[in-house]
């Protein structure tokens, strides 16, 4: 108990106890506060210094990278189309190479299809001339229809294809003759599909960058022109019937 | 009558007027109002100052001491949030400042001599002379023992906020305290041995 007793009489007496600092005591807080209120309206300036100068360097570069972004972009576009060019020769090539093998080992079938092909055109020429009209019918109504999709819904524009380009051209060209005669006859509408079914096929079977006939697409349209035969003797029946209840009911009256 | 009773009410009024001047000021002070500051500063310098001589045995040293003190205290004013007593606030920066000190010029320790200021304790001759001794007895006692002796016995820390603020463990807190009191008591035998044999 002694050390505590003594512990609270010191407490007591240094508590009591006032120590006068010295006159100039003052005087130099007095001046350290004023340097450091000195440091602190310095400092803003020298952030927005650092700040501007930060500003700056990231500003240029951005540019320097940009440029180099669009410098490196520049030859990889170069080389992709190099790359693809180099692809669609070697295709090219490939085919041409398959077309020859094929070419050989189809030689002997060739001379048999175009014989068949001749005798085909020689035979029917009526019933060739009827399905091609109505090919091409079909070719232009189901072109009308995606015509006015196109118009309506404003879809993207795909590639046109040769057929769907010919088609446009009969169609325009048709357009073009009753705006001039008033007046077409099957005969100029015949003659212009035949000519655009010659031109498809001429398109179809010559390929014009390579200089090549394709044979196999030639054997495809031959086949095409069996499976629709049937057909266009179908639709020759129904015209033939058609002109004679037709005549009939014109001379009913005579 | 009437200037009996004014007598009798005065002094918890100028108690309630320090305190309302003390937060104008201190509000003043933020703002860095130097004349604000400077009334601060007479106010509780010379009660800071007793305090960084508890640790510090030089007066110069202690007032330098003292000096950073105030410098932190306002520089730091904004961050007094008015939770406890301005004075209890300063008090706690003035010790930190003066075990810092000491930890500074551990390296330069110059040879103890105590400076008597006679002009400072000129209210009590009784208590100014036993102020003195008592302020000799801690500053003879090594710098480990008085710091913790000082904060524990005088400023009322924990052995645990001692550890903390010395950066020691608790129980190196506990055996310097334990070895500081056995060191004063042997101090004041010899003191008590000596008055009366030259009484």
């Amino acid at each position: 108990m002694a050390p505590i007793n003594f512990e609270n009489n010191i407490k007591n007496k240094l508590d009591e106890r006032r120590l006068k600092p010295s006159t100039d005591a003052w005087d130099k807080l007095s001046e350290r506060l004023d340097n450091q209120d000195k440091k602190n309206n310095k400092k803003p300036y020298w952030w927005l210094g650092l700040a501007a100068s930060i500003v700056g360097v990231l500003f240029v570069v951005s540019q320097f990278l940009n440029n180099e972004t669009q410098v490196n972009e520049a030859p990889k576009i170069v080389d992709t189309q190099e790359i693809i060019q180099e692809k669609e020769t070697n295709i090219i090539a490939a085919e041409n190479e398959i077309f020859e093998d094929v070419k050989d080992a189809n030689v002997k079938v060739g001379k048999e299809t175009t014989k068949k092909i001749e005798t085909l055109k020689l035979v029917s020429p009526k019933e060739k001339k009827a399905f091609v009209a109505s090919v091409n019918e079909r070719k232009i109504i189901s072109k009308e229809k995606t015509n006015a999709i196109a118009a309506t819904a404003e879809l993207p524009k795909k590639p046109v294809t040769f057929e769907e380009q010919k088609i446009q051209d009969v169609v325009a060209q048709v357009q073009y003759l009753k705006n001039e005669n008033k007046v077409i006859t099957d005969a100029d509408i015949e003659a212009l599909l035949e000519e655009a079914q010659k031109e498809i096929m001429l398109n179809r079977l010559y390929n014009g960058t390579t200089g090549v006939v394709d044979a196999i697409a030639l054997l495809q349209d031959v086949e095409a022109e069996l499976d629709q035969s049937f057909r266009s003797k179908v639709f020759e029946a129904l015209k033939s019937s058609y002109k004679s209840v037709k005549t009939a009911v014109a001379q009913r009256n005579d | 009558m009437k200037n009996n009773r004014n007598h009798q009410i005065n002094p918890f009024l100028k108690v309630i007027q320090l305190h309302k001047n003390e937060s104008v000021l201190i509000k003043k002070a933020i703002k860095n109002n130097r004349e604000a500051q400077h009334v601060l500063f007479e106010m509780h310098a010379p009660k800071m100052l007793s305090i960084c001589r508890y640790y510090i045995k030089d007066i110069h040293k202690a007032e330098e001491a003292m000096l950073n003190g105030f410098f932190k205290v306002f520089t730091n004013l904004k961050s007094f949030k008015n939770e406890g007593s301005f004075e209890g606030w300063i008090r706690r920066i003035m010790v930190r400042e003066s075990i810092s000190f000491l930890r500074q010029e551990k390296h330069i320790e110059f040879p103890v001599e105590v400076i008597e200021y006679k002009n400072d304790y000129s209210n009590n001759i009784k208590t100014e002379i036993e102020v003195a001794e008592i302020q000799q007895l801690i500053d003879a006692l090594p710098e480990g023992y008085r710091m913790v002796f000082v904060m524990y016995a005088i400023e009322g820390y924990k052995h645990h906020e001692i550890a903390e603020l010395l950066k020691i463990t608790e129980g190196t807190s506990k055996s310097q305290l334990f070895k500081a009191r056995k060191m004063l008591q042997e101090k004041i035998k010899k003191l008590n041995k000596l008055s009366y044999g030259t009484n």
